[in-house]
Order: structure tokens, then sequence, then C-alpha cells
């Protein structure tokens, strides 16, 4: 799209030539400010609240300052020398190009050409394809009730739905990326679930992801309304490049009495060279609301890309006899750091969360699980289980546990595990003894080391993030 | 919501001025040395809340502004009184204005630091600790101990201090030379003029402050327990920062009970450095009234081959708050380590918190580190089993509690202190329901 911009707007006209007319370029240009606010806002077509919703937050952002706790050493981020607004390429998509580093992966993978293109970012035709598949299936839904449409659709066609629920889980004051993303988020996805209803088919934005690859602000909002459920996949990848590129996505679950929502992702960003050089800066906000009595939230991730992570999916458990769960994979290799857990927040009686996390640091990479189990003097028997498990490959590599835990109720009960160990040698041993190479039994252990996360994967998801995984280690072991 | 940038603890008392007075008149290796722990000191930021040790225990807690810096007690040759000190070879007494050091064993010197500095070489431990270089700097009673290669010598220390509005800083450099055994046993007192409520009328007046920073090297091969009983009157405020440094083969046990005090603050440090060495941390806390206990521990591998065990069980009751901050690490290149950290936590009513942070840093490879952590109440199913058999309610949660606290108290090797912490946890149950 060559950044057909409203004419009847003011606004743009007047900003018309600040843009760079390369076709394959960005479309705003450099920084932030009210502008460019304004611009995303009106380039969207939104109604009045909303850009007000973007401005009031993003003047919020400009009294926060960078968090910097995290297990993470990076540059300063210049937030001036960024675009906030850009389209997908429109470069006709040729199989030469590709990076023949992807290409070889997207073989490993065995990812249907359409989606290869997908993964890769710039194939149009791919991009293209995803979009009618999302369309025949919006039909399907519609029959049952359920709306699944980007973000910017849902903001437009479904706007009292949207205003009701956006920034309900996440407020745009929560945290510092959580404000920067209110006030220039591009696009995402929205899903409503009506009362009652199973959604029949896994949702997923892999695609749109992919389209919207250059935009690094997505925002996902998820509603479902009282016995229903839905299981919603999230896929990322990102080309290769040797800058760094900021990603600060929110995901909003709400679940409403008995609905329960699965979301799991597997992240596949890149992750910079083996020096450390380019990949993306992973700096997202996800949280789960579960609202109403008897509902349910699981959050099962797989990550295995992306320069450095920050993301922790959460889980608010208000609702009594609520569930949340936190399933996690966490692979770092070469000079990657990965700094992700989960918090469960207990409110309401009889609560339970479940997490289970399991990281594996390979090369010179720093892999940290953080996570909070907070049970408050209402959650009157809450119940907590939590187990870490940290695989070290390599003597270069670090793993961390930073788990906290408040409890603030007799009745409630926590329990947390955690162990860090180096691959075993004995395991290893024996798996060689039986004639499998080194690569193939670290494979093999690593598997199964992983497999009660991947288990709570959907199946083909599962077979995909298995691949991954076995694809990563290639490269880290040895 | 913008939260203002939080403040730390104020210690603008902590200046030069006040070194100048503590310094006067003493030799010139300790001016040496407070000086250049002075410079550590200043150079150090004062932790606050934006840090993660101190986040949960506010810098309104520890208003040490309101106290004056005590002097430095006196020697004095009084007999001490008998109360079970015969179970030791050496006793130092210390008080408000006075100290009193007996001492019947041969392998074990015993000095105040102000005489012991003017003849060892100089020792500041650098530390990026505030409070530790505080300890350093500003130590109003302290002193140098040295056990020599031989049998087991038992120590007991007893630091008794008055709530009368002053600020203590004790601190102990003990070295426990190569292949000796060294049981220290401290105890921590606090003397109410009169009796302080644990909220509402404290004053700075009627209450202790104390600043602790104590080190301990062990030596190859040798063998050092430390037993240190916090046994806080209701108004004191107490920080500590310790640090134990274990070369190879050598052994530190390192037992910690907390039972009194307004608002705790320790940190223990436990460096295993050296092939061979082991290291046991364990802890007993319970708290009640308002009280408020935070700790802090680190078990530190620098070298391979080592190893440590940590348990730390605490109860809370009333509307205590307690903090449980446990770190594991392990050096790049140590290898062949085995560490574990467990925590326990009983939330005995409504209105009580236990919070439980254990972590995990981990930077070599061939090494099993672990840690649990359990909280919870006690189990109705345990309860019910002694009631059937005739036990009240109440009688049988008690019974419970002193099992849970039974698996620390054994690890004490002293009968006496071993019967000491059982009265204590005893008396903390006294009034529960």
């Amino acid at each position: 799209m060559a950044h057909e911009l409203p004419g009847d707007s003011k606004l743009l006209q007047d900003y018309r030539f600040g843009f760079v007319t390369d076709i394959a370029a960005e479309a705003f240009p450099k920084g932030l400010n009210e502008v460019v606010v304004r611009l995303i806002s009106a380039k969207k077509g939104e109604p009045g609240w909303m850009t007000d919703w973007r401005l009031a937050a993003y003047r919020h952002w400009l009294t926060l300052r960078e968090p910097h706790w995290a297990r993470a050493d990076y540059p300063p981020i210049d937030y001036q020398a960024s675009y906030y607004y850009s389209a997908p390429r429109q470069r006709p998509g040729k199989p030469g190009e590709m990076d023949p580093e992807l290409a070889k992966t997207f073989e490993k993978l065995g990812v249907p050409l359409h989606e290869r293109g997908g993964l890769a970012g710039f194939a149009v035709d791919a991009v293209f394809d995803s979009v009618s598949v999302s369309t025949t299936q919006r039909e399907r839904l519609k029959k049952q009730g359920i709306i699944f449409c980007s973000m910017s659709e849902a903001i437009r066609e479904h706007g009292d739905l949207v205003r009701q629920y956006l920034g309900s889980v996440v407020p745009p004051t929560d945290n510092f990326f959580a404000a920067l993303n209110s006030a220039v988020f591009t696009d995402g996805s929205f899903c409503y679930i009506p009362r009652g209803v199973r959604c029949p088919i896994e949702l997923s934005t892999y695609f749109r992801i992919n389209a919207l690859r250059t935009g690094q602000f997505e925002r996902t909002l998820i509603i479902a309304e009282p016995e229903s459920f839905v299981s919603y996949i999230e896929g990322c990848t990102a080309p290769a490049r040797d800058e760094n590129q900021l990603h600060a996505a929110i995901v909003e679950l709400v679940a409403l009495e008995g609905a329960r929502i699965k979301y799991s992702t597997v992240q596949n960003w890149f992750a910079g060279d083996a020096e450390g050089k380019g990949g993306i800066y992973n700096f997202v906000t996800k949280r789960g609301h579960c609202r109403g009595a008897r509902s349910h939230i699981s959050w099962t991730q797989v990550e295995v890309g992306a320069a450095i992570t920050w993301k922790y999916p959460s889980v608010i458990l208000e609702g009594a006899d609520s569930v949340g769960e936190f399933y996690s994979v966490a692979f770092t290799h070469d000079r990657m750091q990965a700094d992700t857990g989960t918090k469960m927040i207990h409110l309401g009686p009889r609560t339970r969360s479940t997490i289970v996390s399991k990281g594996i640091s390979a090369g010179r990479s720093a892999n940290t699980y953080r996570g909070l189990v907070k049970i408050l003097p209402a959650a009157t028997g809450a119940r907590n289980h939590t187990r870490c498990d940290s695989m070290l490959i390599g003597s270069q590599c670090s793993a961390n546990t930073f788990p906290v835990i408040e409890s603030r109720n007799a009745t409630a009960i926590t329990e947390h595990e955690a162990t860090t160990s180096r691959i075993s040698e004995e395991q290893l041993f024996y798996l060689r003894s039986r004639g499998l190479d080194e690569e193939a039994a670290t494979a093999l252990i690593v598997h199964g080391f992983c497999k009660e996360v991947l288990k709570e994967l959907p199946m083909e998801f599962a077979v995909e993030a298995v691949k991954l995984l076995e694809l990563k280690l290639e490269h880290s072991v040895g | 919501m913008h939260t203002p940038e939080p403040t730390g603890i104020d210690l603008s008392r902590f200046d030069a001025d006040a070194l100048a007075q503590l310094s006067a008149g003493a030799p010139a290796a300790v001016r040496a040395q407070r000086a250049a722990a002075f410079e550590l000191f200043s150079a150090l930021p004062v932790p606050a809340a934006r840090d993660e040790e101190w986040r949960h225990s506010p810098a309104k807690l520890f208003p040490l502004a309101d106290f004056q810096l005590a002097a430095s007690p006196r020697a004095s040759n009084a007999a001490q009184t008998a109360d079970g000190r015969d179970d030791f070879d050496a006793v130092i007494e210390i008080g408000d204005e006075l100290f009193n050091i007996q001492n019947r064993s041969a392998s074990l010197g015993i000095l105040p630091l102000a005489e012991a500095l003017a003849t060892l070489p100089a020792n500041v431990l650098t530390t990026k600790r505030k409070f530790a270089a505080l300890g350093q700097a500003f130590w109003t009673a302290g002193f140098f101990i040295r056990a020599r290669a031989g049998a087991p010598v038992r120590l007991l220390v007893n630091w008794r201090f008055t709530a009368d509005g002053k600020l203590h800083v004790p601190r102990l450099v003990v070295a426990v030379e190569p292949d000796a055994q060294l049981i220290l046993v401290e105890r921590f007192q606090g003397l109410e003029t009169e009796t302080a409520s644990f909220s509402k009328d404290w004053k700075s007046e009627t209450a202790l402050a104390v600043i602790g920073a104590h080190e301990f090297h062990v030596g190859e091969g040798a063998k050092l327990e430390r037993v240190a009983l916090h046994e806080w009157s209701a108004s004191t405020l107490c920080i500590a920062e310790d640090a134990a440094v274990v070369a190879g083969r050598g052994r530190a046990d390192w037992v910690t009970a907390v039972l009194g005090g307004r608002a705790v603050k320790l940190a223990a440090g436990c460096d295993v450095a050296g092939a061979g060495a082991v290291a046991h941390l364990s802890g007993l806390y319970f708290a009640g009234g308002t009280q408020h206990v935070d700790q802090r521990t680190v078990q530190r591998h620098s070298s391979p081959d080592t190893t440590s065990h940590l348990l730390y069980k605490g109860a809370v009751r009333d509307q205590s708050h307690s903090i449980y901050q446990g770190l594991i690490q392990a050096a790049r290149g140590a290898v062949r380590v085995d560490a574990y950290q467990m925590n326990r936590n009983l939330v005995l009513n409504e209105g009580a918190r236990a919070d439980s942070l254990p972590a995990l840093e981990i930077d070599a490879d061939d090494l099993k580190c672990s840690h649990g952590s359990a909280t919870g109440s006690l189990d109705p199913e345990q309860i019910f089993y002694l009631r059937a058999r005739g036990i009240a309610e109440a009688e049988a949660r008690r019974l419970l509690i002193a099992a849970y606290f039974e698996e620390v108290i054994g690890k004490v090797s002293h009968a006496g202190v071993q019967d000491r912490l059982r009265a204590a946890v005893a008396q903390k149950m006294e009034t529960l329901s």
C-alpha cells in the first residue's frame, strides 16, 4: 500500500511532504510526538475518543522512565530515532531474495509454502493468502456470533466493545512500554466470543504479525463471554537485520464467568547474529483477567527468538475458583538475553495457579525466570504450584531464577521448586552408546526436558515448536 | 500513576564529624582503618525501595536519624555472673558502657578491635553493601577473635544494649585459622526501660537501634559454627550485614534465629571460596504483633567443588510480615557445585504476611543447584489427628509449630542453646489460640 492518506485531513495535508516517497521505505518520519500519534489515529480512521485515548497515553508516557530492572544489557534506545508507523513493504516477493539462512530454516521447518512466504515477511502473496484465509474463516465464525478481525477494524466497527474493554486489563498507565504501545499501536487482533460459544477453530495471528512486521507495536484484545471457549495462537518471526528493532506489544485477555481462554505463542523473532548484532527487543505486556467465577486463562509460550525478551504473561485471578496457568519454554543461544516469567495475582477465593517454566541456555546467552505469586487476603484457600527448571548447555551461559512469593492468607498454599543443572552427562552417554550422535541425543534430552510444556500446545503448533527447538539446538551444540 | 523516587534511609548522621568523634584519641591504625572504610561507605549509594533487596522494607521502618551514635564501651574487670556460662570456654559481655572478656582457652585469642588493628594488617573487606561499610567505619563495639588449630572452643558473646535512643554498631572480626574449630554463640538483647508496645507509642528515646557488620574468615580445613540469637526487645531496630568466606575444605555452619525486634533487616553472605568448602545456613524466625523481619542470604560459590545447603523456616502471626530473600550464585567456572536452598513459611492467621524470594544466579554449567519454597498454614489433618487423641486444638497447633521449628533447632550443637530456642518459640506461641 503506497500510504494513501485521506485527503480531507488538514493535518495530513500539512504533513504530507514529510513522507519519504520511496515505496519500500517507511511512511511517517522518524520520531514520536503528538502529531505522529494523531497521524496514526487519523490514518486508521479512528473516532475521536480513540485519538484522545492515545494522546493521554502518550502524555503519560512522557512522564515515565524506561525500566531497567531486568537482566538485560543493551545500549540506550533512542525513541526519537524510530519510525512509529510503517506499512508492509510492497516489493514483489522473490524466493531468490530470501536470506539463505532463513530459506534453509524453512526447509527444515516444513512450513507450507504460502506460510513460508509469510515467515519471510516480504512476500505479498503470502500476506494476501493469509488475509483471504482469515476472511473465509470469518464467515464461518460470524454464524456463531464470533468477531475476529483486526484491531483497526474493531475500533471502527465494534467501537462500544473496544471502548469497554481496551485498557481494562493493561491500562495505558501500567508501565513504560504499555504507555508507549497505547499511544502508537498500529494494529493487532480483536476477538470476541459470545456467551456459551465454543470457538470451533483455533484462531491465529501468524500472518498478520508478518504483515505488520515493520509496525512494531501491536495490540490484541480477546473477550470471552460467560461459558465460552477460545484457543488462540500467536506466531512471530522477523527477518534478519543488523539493527535492533523495538517490539512493544500488549495482549489483553478478559475471561468472564466460566469462560476459558487458551493462548499459545511461538516467538521466533530474529535474535541477532552470533555476536549479538541486531535482533528484536521484545518488550511485551501480556495479561489476562479472570473476571468471572470459574474462568480459566492459560498461557503457553515457546520463546526461541528475540535479542532481548522482557515478557511476563500474567493472570489476575479475581473470580472465585478461577484458574491461571503458565507454561513456558525459553531457549537462548549466542548472545540472547531473555528475562521472562509470569505473575499470578490471587484475589478471589479458591483460585488456583500453575507455573511450569523450562529455561535452556546455550552459547553466551542469559536466561532468567522472573515470577510473582501474590496471594491477597481475600484469596481463601488459594493454591499455587510453581516449577522452574533451567538447563545449561556450555560453560559461558547464565541461568537465573528470581521468583517472588507473597502470601497474605493463612489458608493459601504456595509451593515453588526450581533446579538448575547442565545437560546430564549420563543421559548423553546412554543415548550415544545407542548410536545417536551428540546433536540428536541433546535434542532428545531437551525435548524430554520441555515435554511438560510442549504438550500444552495445540498439536500442529507443537510439531512446529519441536522442530524449531531442534533447529536452534543444532547451532548451539558442539 | 507517576510515583516519586523513593528515598532511602536517612544516614546523614554518619558523616565525617561523627567519624572524627569516634576516631578521637584512637591509635593511627584504627583511624586509618576507619577512614578507608568511610571512603568506601561514602561512595556507595543509600539503598532504597528501588533496589530489589529493599523493596519490602521501606525506609520509614528505620528512622535511624532519630538516634544518637553510642560511645564505645570501656573494658571492665568485674567478675561475670554464672548463668549458663560454664558451658563456654570464653565469654564476652558487651553492655552500653562496659565490656568484659573472660577467656579460659589457650587456643582462643580475643582482643578489642582497636587493639587488634594496631597489630593486624589493614583488613578492610571491599564490600558493595552500604551497611557493611558503615559497620567497618563506625563500629562502636568491636572485637577480634582468633581461633587456633586444636580442639573445638566454645565462645559466647552477649550483646546487651539499653533502649535509650542510642545507636550501637557491634562488629566482630573472626579468624578461624586452618584446622581450628570454633563454636560461637551470639546473643543480641535489648533492655527496655519501659515496656514499649509494638506500634503506636514507639519513640526513639526509649528504643534501640543497631547496625551490625561481622566478618568471618574460615581457614583451610577449619570449622566454624556460628549461632546468632536475635532476642531484641520490641522497640529495637536492627540492620546487620554479615559476611563469611570459607577456604578449601573449611566448613561454616551458620544458624540465625530472629525472634525479637520491631524491624529487623539481616543480610548474611557466605562465600564457599575453596575446593571442598561447605556451608550450611539455617534460619528460624517467628514474628508476631507488627514485627517486620526481612532476611537475605547469599550462598556464593566462587570456586569449583563447593557445597552449600540452606534451610530457613519461619512463622508469622498477628499483623507481622516476614520476607526471606535467598540467592545462590555460581561464578563462571564454578563447576561441580552442589547448592540447595529451602524456605518454608507458616502463615498462622489472616493479616500476617510471608514473602519468599528464592533466587538462582548461575554462570557455570556442570553443577546442581536447586531451591524450594513452600508457604501455607498448619495442616488441618494433622490438627485433627492430634485432637482425635484428646489434645486441645490450641495445644495441637503449638505442638505442630514446635515440631516445625525442631528441624532448624537441631542444627545447633549446643544443648543449652537448643533449649533456649525452644523456650523462645514457646514464648512466641503463648498467646496463640
